[in-house]
C-alpha cells in the first residue's frame, strides 16, 4: 500500500514559510462561454505549495487542469475563486515577473527575429546593463548550442531548435524560479536527455522548478516531488521515490543466477506465502501508478485516490 | 544578404521589366494641339487605325480601367461619392476641383453617355455663367466641349454626343448674352480650332470660315451637326430618343443662323446674299431628306405639292366614278346638323365665341364627307374600284397631313420663304439702310437717320407686300426695334407718330393683334390691308424650335437681369438650355 | 481658399473658455469625465456581473465594487512604474515587425502612384497646382491611413492567436508598455514613411510643374512707345498653355496662366533679337497673410454682421450692394512701419454678382479706402478704383504716402502710419465697397488681407504632412486599442468607422439634425425600394413615424460616437483641396499648434483606455 498522503506531506514539508515559492489556496478556474454561461470547471480547489531547490512536477493527461495552474499562477489567466502566490506575492502582479523564467509549451516567439533578436528583446524587458545582456545572450546561444544559428530568422527553425531558443528565453533573467510547460514534447532522445540534465543542473544551481508533462519518463527521472491532476483535481502529491516505493510488492533482479537458484527463490516466496508475480525486468512503474489513478478517478470521479490505493491493494 | 531579400528584389526588378513592355502596349494615345494626335502605343494605335471606340476593344484606356480595377467591384458606388463631390463643388464654387471630379466620373464610367451630356451642360452652361468675366465665360463653355470632346473617345460615332458638340458651338457661342464677344473669341482661338478639327470636320475648310475668312462658331457648330448626321445616315447609329426631324433639322437652321449673324454684324453685302443662298439650298436639301417617322414610315418634307396634287387628281378621278354624290351627301349632313350649328355656322370663324368655337368645329366635322362614303354611292359596276381608290385616297391624305405637321413643327414654310427674300437685292439693300440708319441714329445724325430709315421702310414694304408671311416672324423684332428708333428720331424732329403712309402700318397691325405688342401703339384696330386679308396657313406661323427657352435672350441694359446667374442653383435647368432639347 | 471662422483663432483664444465659447479646455473638462464614468461603470458592470454569477447579486455589487477599486490601484502602480526601456524595446520589436510586413507593399503602391499619376491627372486644368498638390496629399493621407490601419490592428491579435504574448507578459511588462511600445513603433515606422512620401512628393510636385517656354517669333511685334522700345509677344505652348508678354527695352515678364509666370528677358538687338523665358514663377507658393477682422455696413451705411444673401446656397461669402453705403469694413491690427514700410500689400479675391447684365465685356468697378479706426480722428485715404477679379487674386499695393480730401474738396497728402494707424494697436480699416448699382460684391473673412511676406513653400508642404502624420499617429492608437479586445479584422474595421466617422462628422451631424433630404438609413432604404427621390414627400402613417423615430435614434447615437472620435476631417483642413497649403497660403503655425494638442490628448485618452481594456483581458482565455 502506497504511504498517505499525509505522511507524504509530513516527510516532504520542511518548516514552511520561507521556502515556499508557490502557494495556491483553493485555486479554481472555471471557464465560461461569451454569454457567462458556465462551460468548464478546469480546475477544482486546489491546495499547493512548491518551496524552494526543488522540481515539482504536474502531472495528468489532456484537459487534467496542469496547464491552467501554470497559467493561473502567471497571471496569465485569472482565478475564478480561491488564490495563487508567487514569492509570496499575488499571480497577477507583474513584479513576480522578475524572477520568473517560463517556457511554454510550444515556442511560442517571433518568427520573424533571429535567434539574437529574440534573446535581446527578451533581455531588454529585465532590467540588466547592456553588458550583462550581451554576455548573456552569447551564453545562453552556447548553451543551447544555436551557435552556428543565431543569425537565422526563427521561422527556419526546426521544432527541437526553437524549443531550445525558447528554454533561452525563459532563462534570460537568470530566474529562481522555472515554470517548464511540457519541456520535452518535440525533442529527440538526445534533445530529451540533454534538457534533463539542464533541468537538474538548474535545480543544482538553487533554482526551483516546476514543470508539468505528460511524460511520465520524464517526470520520474528529475522530479523531487509530484502532484497528479485529473479532471481538474489533485489526486496524488507527494515525493517521487515514496510514491513509486510499492511496499507490498517486492522486485527481485539479479544476475547470473542459475535455473536452480531461481527455482530456490520461488520456494523462498512459497514458503513465505508470498506469490510470485514475475521475475522480468521492471516496467516503469510511474505508468502505472498514473493508469491506475486514471482509471480509478474515471470509474468513480470526485473520491479521493485513497480509497482507490486500497481498492489496488487488495487485488 | 539572405537568400529572402535576394528573391524578393529579383521579384521586383523583374516586375518593372515587365511594366516596361506594359507601357509600350497600353500607353493611352494622348492630343496635343500643336503636334495633334499622339499615336500612344500599341493597342491605342490599333484602335485608332480601326476606328474602333474604347468600348469594343476591352476598354484599355489606363487611367479609366486602373482606376477601375482598383475598385474592385465598388464603382457604382465610387461613382456615386463622386457625383455627390462634384455637387459639393459646385455649391461651394470650386470649379477646378469639379472639373476633376468630372473627368474622374467620366473615367469611372466612360460609356454612361448621360454623365458626359450631363456635366458637359453644367460647365458650359451653369458654370459659366457664375464667372464674372466673359472670358473666363468662354473659357468654360470650351470646357463643357472639352469635355464632350473626351466622350467622343470614349464612344465614336455616338450620334448624340457629336450632336451636342454641334450645338454647344453653334448655340451657346452663337446666342448667348455675350454673343458678340464669344464669336469674336472663338474666330480666333486657334487652339480651340485645332481641338475641334476632325476628319470630316475640317475647321479650315471654305465650308467653316465665316466672311472675315476665319472659322465663324455657326459653320463650324454646323460641320459637327452634319457629321452626327452622318453617323446617323451610314451607320445606322441610333439617336437615343431625340426627334429625327429636329435632329436634321438643326445643322441647316445654323446656316440659316449664320446669315442672321454675319448680317447683325455688318456684313449685308453678296457675302450676306451668299450666306442666304447657302442657307436656302441647305434648308431645300432637308427638305429633301427621308425622314423616319413616329408612324413607322419615312416622309420627306418637299414632298408635300407633289402628294397634293396626287391626292387632287385622285378625288377627281372619285368624282368621275360617283358624279354629284359628294353634294348629296353634303346636303344630307347639312340637314341633319341642329339650328344652333347651323347658326354658328354662319358667323364668321373669327367672330365666333368660344363656345361658338366649340359647337361650329363639331359641326364641321359633322359635315365632313368621306371618301368612303363616296365610294359607297358609287354605281354597282364601279363601286369596287371606287372603294379602293377611297381606300388609297385616304392613305394618301393621311400622308400629306402628317407632312404638313412636320413642316409646322420646324416652321418649314417660314424659313424657306424668308430665305428666299432674303438673298434678294431688295432685302439687303432694306436691310443695309436700316443698318446704316441705325449707325447714324447712333452718331446722333436725326436727320440723315430719317431719310435712310423712311427709305428702308419703303424697302421693307415691298418685302412684305410680296410674302406676308414675314410680318409674323418674331425675328422682326430687330426690325420693329429699329422702327421705334425711328420713331424716336421724327419726335425729335418735331413730327408725329405714327407718320402718314407708313409703309410698314400693316406689320405693326399684325403684330399688335398676333403678339399684343404694342409699343409703337395701338394697331390692332386698323382694318387689314388690301388683298392680305386671308389667313396665312398655319404651316406659316413662325414657331421658334431654333430659339433658345429664355435664359439667352438678350439682356437690355436698364433690365434686371433674367435668370441666368442668380436663379440657377444646382442643376443644370432649363433656364439657360435650349428648348427641343431632353434634359440629360 | 476657404477661411472659418475658428481659422483665426489664436492658440489661447482656441484653449480657453471666451471667444469660441467654452474653448477646448472647457471641452476637454467635459468629455474626459465622461468617459472616464463610462469606463468606470462598463468596468464596474462587468465585474458585477462575473461575481454575480459566482456569490449572488449582493456579494457581486460588493466585489464588482472591490474589483474597479483594485483595478485602479494597479493601474496607478503599473503606470507609475512604466519604464521607458521596456516601452522601447516594444516598439522596437513593432518597427521589426512592421518592417517585415506589408510595409513594402504599401510603398511599392505609392510608387506606383506616383509613376502613374499623370494618367490619372486632368492635363487640362486651369490651375495644375491645385490639382498635382491636391492629388499628392489626398493619396498620402490615404495610404498612410490605410498602412496605420493594418500596421497597428493585426499586430497584437497575431500575438494573441500565437501566443506569443505569452512569452511577454510573463517578463516583467506592464500592459501599458504594451500599448505604448506599440503605438509608438508604428507611429515611428509611419514617421519614416511620412517624411519619405513627404520629400518624394515635393519632388514629383516641383518637377511635375516645372517648364520652360520657347517664344513664338510670328507673334512677336516691336513698336515705340514714349521712346522705349516695346516689344509683345507670345511663348509657346508648353504644359498647355500659352502666355502672353510685354517686354519694355528688353526686360518684361508674361501675364499669368495657370497660375504662374515667367520673367522674359531679350537678348540682342533688333531683328535678330532672340527671347529667353525663365523659369516659372509664384507656381508654389506660401504666403504668409495678415488677415483682418470684417464688418459689414448695410444699404443705409448700419452696421450688420452680414451683408446681403445673392441667393446662393452657400453663405460663406456675404453680398455688398454697389451704389449704396453697404460696405466691407476690415480691421488690420498691429500695423507698424517696422513691418510694412513701404505701404501695405493688399491683396483681394472677391466674388461679383451682377443682377443685369451691363456691359458683358467689363468688370465691375469697385472702390477701396483706407479709414482710421476712431471716429473721433475722422480721417480717411482718397479712394482707389478697382475692376474686381474673380477666382483669382488681385494685387493692390497702398503705398505710405497717401492722399486725403480736405473739406474744400482739395486734396492733401497724408502719412499711412501718422495720420491713418491707430497707435494703440496699429489698426487700420479698409474699406471696400462696390461702385456700380444694382451690382454686388461678394466677401469673406480671408478674402482680403495683407501679403506680409512668402514664406517657403518647402516648409509649407512639410506643414501639410504634419497633418497627415498626426492623423496617422491617430489611427496608430486607435488601431492599437481595438486590437486589444478584438480580432485584427474586426479591430480593423473598427477602426476605418472611427475614420470614416471622424470625416463624416459634418454629415452626421446634418442626419442626426434632420437636415439631411431623405432621412435617416431606413427611410433611405425605404426610398430606394419604393423609387421615391429623397424630396418627395413621404407620407405620415405610423410605420413611416416608427422608421423616422429609429433614424433618429439611430443617428444620434453616431453622432455621440462622433464625440468620441477625433475629427479627421478638422485634422486634414489644412491640406483639404480649399485649405492654405494647396491654395498657396502659408499653414498657420496656431492651427497646427491647435492640432498636435488635440492629437496628443485624443492619443493619451486612447492609450488610457487600451491599457484597461488589456489588463482586464484574460490573456489565455
Amino acid at each position: 500500500m502506497a504511504t498517505p498522503v499525509s505522511e507524504v506531506l509530513a516527510q516532504a514539508a520542511p518548516a514552511a514559510g520561507e521556502n515556499v515559492v508557490i502557494e495556491t489556496r483553493n485555486l479554481s478556474k472555471v471557464y465560461r462561454d461569451f454569454w457567462g454561461r458556465h462551460k468548464v470547471r478546469a480546475l477544482k480547489a486546489l491546495d499547493l505549495e512548491v518551496y524552494q531547490g526543488e522540481i515539482f512536477g504536474l502531472l495528468g493527461p489532456n484537459g487534467s487542469g496542469k496547464s491552467t495552474t501554470i497559467k493561473l499562477l502567471l497571471g496569465l489567466l485569472f482565478p475564478t475563486s480561491g488564490s495563487a502566490l508567487v514569492f509570496g506575492k499575488d499571480a497577477l502582479d507583474v513584479s513576480k515577473n522578475e524572477r520568473i523564467g517560463y517556457l511554454p509549451e510550444e515556442s511560442y516567439l517571433y518568427r520573424f527575429l533571429n535567434a539574437e533578436e529574440t534573446l535581446d528583446f527578451y533581455a531588454r524587458l529585465f532590467d540588466m546593463p547592456a553588458s550583462v545582456r550581451r554576455q548573456r545572450i552569447a551564453d545562453l546561444i552556447t548553451m543551447v548550442g544555436l551557435n552556428w544559428a543565431k543569425r537565422r530568422q526563427l521561422k527556419e527553425y526546426s521544432k527541437g531548435m526553437a524549443r531550445r531558443i525558447g528554454l533561452a528565453q525563459a532563462l534570460i533573467n537568470d530566474p529562481e524560479l522555472i515554470l517548464l510547460d511540457e519541456p520535452t514534447t518535440g525533442l529527440d532522445p538526445i534533445g530529451t536527455r540533454e534538457m534533463k540534465d539542464l533541468i537538474l543542473r538548474l535545480r543544482d544551481e538553487g533554482k526551483t522548478i516546476l514543470m508539468c508533462s505528460h511524460q511520465l519518463a520524464d517526470v520520474q527521472d528529475v522530479c523531487d516531488r509530484i502532484a497528479i491532476l485529473h479532471q481538474g483535481e489533485l489526486k496524488e502529491l507527494g515525493r517521487v521515490d515514496t510514491l513509486l516505493k510499492v511496499q507490498d510488492v517486492t522486485q527481485i533482479q539479479a544476475r547470473g543466477l542459475s535455473k536452480e537458484a531461481e527455482a530456490e527463490i520461488r520456494e523462498v516466496i512459497a514458503r513465505h506465502g508470498g506469490t510470485l508475480e514475475s521475475l522480468e525486468n521492471p516496467t516503469t512503474t510511474m505508468e502505472e501508478l498514473f493508469l491506475s489513478i486514471v482509471r480509478d478517478s474515471e470509474a468513480r470521479p470526485g473520491r479521493r485516490v485513497r480509497e482507490g490505493d486500497k481498492d489496488r491493494s487488495e487485488e | 544578404m539572405n537568400a529572402s531579400l535576394r528573391r524578393k528584389v529579383i521579384y521586383i526588378v523583374g516586375i518593372m521589366l515587365l511594366l516596361v513592355p506594359l507601357v509600350q502596349l497600353s500607353r493611352p494615345a494622348t492630343y496635343d494641339p500643336q503636334q495633334g494626335q499622339k499615336p500612344g502605343g500599341v493597342l491605342s494605335q490599333l484602335r485608332y487605325e480601326h476606328r474602333l471606340s474604347q468600348a469594343n476593344l476591352g476598354q484599355v484606356d489606363p487611367a479609366s480601367e486602373g482606376m477601375r480595377l482598383a475598385l474592385l467591384g465598388f464603382r457604382a458606388l465610387a461613382a456615386h461619392l463622386l457625383w455627390g463631390k462634384a455637387f459639393h463643388y459646385k455649391k461651394v464654387e470650386d470649379y477646378d476641383a469639379l472639373s476633376a471630379t468630372l473627368n474622374q466620373i467620366a473615367n469611372l464610367q466612360p460609356n454612361f453617355l448621360s454623365v458626359w451630356e450631363f456635366q458637359a451642360h453644367n460647365l458650359s452652361y451653369n458654370i459659366s455663367v457664375e464667372f464674372d468675366d466673359y472670358r473666363s465665360r468662354y473659357h468654360w463653355v470650351k470646357k463643357g466641349v472639352e469635355y464632350l470632346l473626351k466622350g467622343i473617345q470614349f464612344n465614336r460615332d455616338e450620334p448624340k454626343l457629336l450632336w451636342t458638340v454641334g450645338w454647344y458651338l453653334s448655340q451657346k457661342i452663337g446666342r448667348a448674352d455675350e454673343k458678340v464677344a464669344f464669336r469674336r473669341l472663338f474666330r480666333d482661338d486657334r487652339d480651340f480650332h485645332a481641338e475641334i478639327d476632325r476628319p470630316y470636320i475640317e475647321v479650315d475648310s471654305p465650308d467653316a470660315k465665316g466672311p472675315d475668312g476665319k472659322p465663324d462658331n455657326w459653320l463650324v457648330g454646323r460641320l459637327w451637326l452634319v457629321e452626327a448626321q452622318r453617323v446617323v445616315d451610314t451607320l445606322g447609329a441610333p439617336l437615343r430618343g431625340k426627334s429625327p426631324l429636329i435632329f436634321h433639322s438643326n445643322a441647316a437652321m445654323c446656316t440659316i443662323n449664320y446669315a442672321t449673324a454675319i448680317e447683325g454684324e455688318g456684313y449685308l453685302d453678296e457675302k450676306a446674299q451668299y450666306a442666304w443662298r447657302r442657307a436656302g439650298e441647305e434648308w431645300t436639301r432637308f427638305g429633301d431628306r427621308q425622314i423616319p417617322t413616329s408612324w413607322g414610315v419615312n416622309l420627306r418634307l418637299n414632298d408635300v405639292a407633289r402628294v397634293e396634287t396626287e391626292v387632287q387628281e385622285m378625288e377627281q378621278r372619285l368624282a368621275a366614278l360617283a358624279p354629284g354624290v359628294q353634294d348629296e351627301l353634303y346636303q344630307e349632313k347639312l340637314a341633319k346638323l341642329s339650328p344652333e350649328e347651323r347658326q354658328v355656322l354662319e358667323v364668321p370663324e373669327a367672330e365666333r365665341t368660344p363656345q361658338q368655337y366649340g359647337l361650329g368645329v363639331e359641326a364641321e366635322a359633322k359635315l365632313e364627307v368621306r371618301y368612303r362614303e363616296i365610294a359607297q354611292r358609287a354605281p354597282d359596276a364601279v363601286r369596287v374600284e371606287a372603294r379602293q381608290l377611297a381606300r388609297d385616297l385616304e392613305e394618301k391624305a393621311e400622308h400629306r397631313r402628317r407632312i404638313e405637321r412636320y413642316r409646322t413643327i420646324v416652321n418649314y414654310n417660314y424659313w424657306k420663304t424668308r430665305c428666299d427674300v432674303e438673298q434678294t437685292d431688295t432685302a439687303i439693300r432694306a436691310r443695309r439702310l436700316v443698318f446704316e440708319a441705325d449707325q447714324l441714329w447712333e452718331k446722333n445724325a436725326s436727320f440723315e437717320a430719317k431719310d435712310l430709315y423712311e427709305e428702308a421702310w419703303r424697302e421693307w414694304g415691298k418685302i412684305m407686300d410680296q410674302h406676308p408671311s414675314l410680318r409674323e416672324d418674331v425675328t422682326a423684332d430687330e426690325l420693329v426695334a429699329a422702327i421705334k428708333r425711328y420713331r424716336v428720331v421724327i419726335e425729335q424732329l418735331g413730327e408725329t407718330w405714327p407718320p402718314p403712309d407708313f409703309p410698314l402700318v400693316e406689320l405693326l397691325r399684325v403684330r399688335a393683334q398676333l403678339y399684343a405688342d404694342t409699343s409703337l401703339g395701338d394697331f390692332s384696330k386698323l382694318p387689314p390691308a388690301s388683298g392680305d386679308g386671308e389667313k396665312p396657313a398655319d404651316g406659316d406661323k413662325p414657331a421658334d424650335n431654333d430659339k433658345p427657352a429664355d435664359g439667352d435672350k438678350p439682356a437690355e441694359g436698364d433690365k434686371p437681369a433674367e435668370s441666368d446667374k442668380p436663379a440657377e442653383s444646382d442643376k443644370p435647368t432649363d433656364s439657360d438650355k435650349p428648348a427641343g432639347n431632353e434634359r440629360p | 481658399m476657404v477661411l472659418e471662422d475658428d481659422y483665426f483663432l489664436t492658440f489661447m483664444q482656441w484653449l480657453l473658455p471666451g471667444r469660441q465659447g467654452i474653448g477646448a479646455l472647457g471641452w476637454f473638462m467635459i468629455w474626459v469625465p465622461i468617459v472616464a464614468l463610462l469606463g468606470l461603470l462598463v468596468g464596474f458592470v462587468r465585474a458585477t456581473l462575473h461575481y454575480t454569477a459566482r456569490d449572488g447579486l449582493a456579494s457581486g455589487i460588493l466585489e464588482g465594487f472591490f474589483a474597479v477599486a483594485r483595478t485602479i490601484d494597479t493601474a496607478v502602480k503599473d503606470l507609475s512604474q512604466t519604464s521607458a526601456r521596456r516601452t522601447f524595446a516594444m516598439a522596437r520589436l513593432a518597427v521589426q515587425e512592421s518592417l517585415r510586413r506589408l510595409v513594402l507593399v504599401v510603398f511599392a503602391v505609392f510608387l506606383l502612384f506616383v509613376l502613374f499619376a499623370g494618367w490619372f491627372l486632368d492635363v487640362n486644368s486651369d490651375n495644375p497646382a491645385r490639382l498635382y498638390m491636391g492629388f499628392v496629399l489626398g493619396m498620402n493621407n490615404m495610404l498612410l491611413l490605410l498602412l496605420a490601419l493594418v500596421l497597428s490592428t493585426f499586430s497584437l491579435p497575431s500575438d494573441i492567436r500565437n501566443r506569443t504574448i505569452y512569452t511577454v507578459v510573463t517578463k516583467p511588462v506592464r500592459p501599458s508598455e504594451i500599448i505604448l511600445g506599440r503605438v509608438l513603433g508604428f507611429s515611428f515606422v509611419g514617421t519614416v514613411f511620412v517624411v519619405v512620401m513627404c520629400l518624394i512628393s515635393y519632388v514629383f510636385v516641383t518637377r511635375g510643374l516645372n517648364h520652360e517656354h520657347g517664344v513664338d517669333p510670328t507673334t512677336v511685334t516691336r513698336q515705340t512707345v514714349d521712346g522705349a522700345s516695346v516689344v509683345s509677344g507670345q511663348t509657346t505652348e508648353d504644359l498647355r498653355h500659352v502666355h502672353t508678354f510685354t517686354l519694355r527695352d528688353g526686360q518684361g515678364r508674361t501675364d499669368i496662366a495657370h497660375g504662374h509666370w515667367h520673367e522674359v528677358e531679350q537678348v540682342g538687338e533688333g531683328e535678330n533679337a532672340t527671347f529667353v523665358v525663365g523659369p516659372p514663377r509664384d507656381t508654389l507658393q506660401a504666403r504668409i497673410a495678415d488677415y483682418g477682422r470684417l464688418r459689414f455696413l448695410g444699404r443705409t451705411g448700419k452696421e450688420r454682421a452680414t451683408a446681403y444673401n445673392v441667393g446662393k446656397e452657400w453663405s460663406y461669402r456675404s453680398y455688398v450692394e454697389g451704389g449704396t453705403k453697404s460696405a466691407a469694413i476690415w480691421r488690420f491690427r498691429g500695423i507698424t512701419p517696422e513691418r510694412y514700410p513701404e505701404g501695405l500689400p493688399l491683396e483681394l479675391n472677391l466674388r461679383v454678382f451682377r443682377t443685369h447684365k451691363g456691359d458683358v465685356e467689363k468688370g465691375i468697378v469697385g472702390l477701396l479706402k483706407l479709414r482710421h479706426p476712431d471716429p473721433a480722428v475722422n480721417t480717411e485715404s482718397e479712394t482707389f478704383t478697382f475692376t474686381a477679379q474673380e477666382f483669382q487674386i488681385d494685387n493692390l499695393f497702398i503705398d505710405r504716402n497717401l492722399r486725403a480730401q480736405k473739406s474744400d474738396g482739395t486734396l492733401k497728402p497724408i502719412d499711412l502710419f501718422e495720420d491713418l494707424v491707430d497707435k494703440t494697436d496699429g489698426s487700420v480699416e479698409v474699406i471696400v465697397q462696390c461702385a456700380e448699382p444694382a451690382q454686388y460684391f461678394g466677401m469673406a473673412e480671408g478674402d482680403v488681407y495683407l501679403r506680409a511676406r512668402d514664406g517657403s513653400f518647402f516648409w509649407n508642404f512639410v506643414k501639410g504632412h504634419v497633418a497627415i502624420w498626426l492623423q496617422m499617429v491617430l489611427v496608430v492608437s486607435f488601431g492599437v486599442m481595438f486590437s486589444t479586445f478584438l480580432s485584427g479584422i474586426v479591430a480593423m474595421v473598427a477602426t476605418l468607422a472611427t475614420v470614416v466617422l471622424g470625416h463624416t462628422v459634418d454629415f452626421v451631424t446634418e442626419l442626426a439634425t434632420g437636415e439631411v433630404p431623405g432621412g435617416g438609413a431606413l427611410e433611405s432604404s425605404v426610398r430606394i425600394v419604393r423609387q421615391m427621390n429623397v424630396s418627395a414627400e413621404i407620407d405620415a402613417n405610423v410605420g413611416t413615424q416608427l422608421l423616422q423615430g429609429t433614424d433618429l435614434v439611430g443617428s444620434n447615437v453616431v453622432r455621440f460616437m462622433t464625440f468620441l472620435v477625433p475629427n479627421y476631417k478638422e485634422l486634414s483642413r489644412t491640406i483639404a483641396e480649399n485649405g492654405p497649403l494647396v491654395n498657396g497660403f502659408d499653414i498657420f503655425n496656431t492651427l497646427l499648434a491647435r492640432q498636435c494638442l488635440t492629437t496628443f490628448v485624443f492619443v493619451g485618452v486612447v492609450v488610457l483606455i487600451s491599457y484597461f481594456f488589456l489588463k482586464t483581458r484574460e490573456i489565455a482565455a
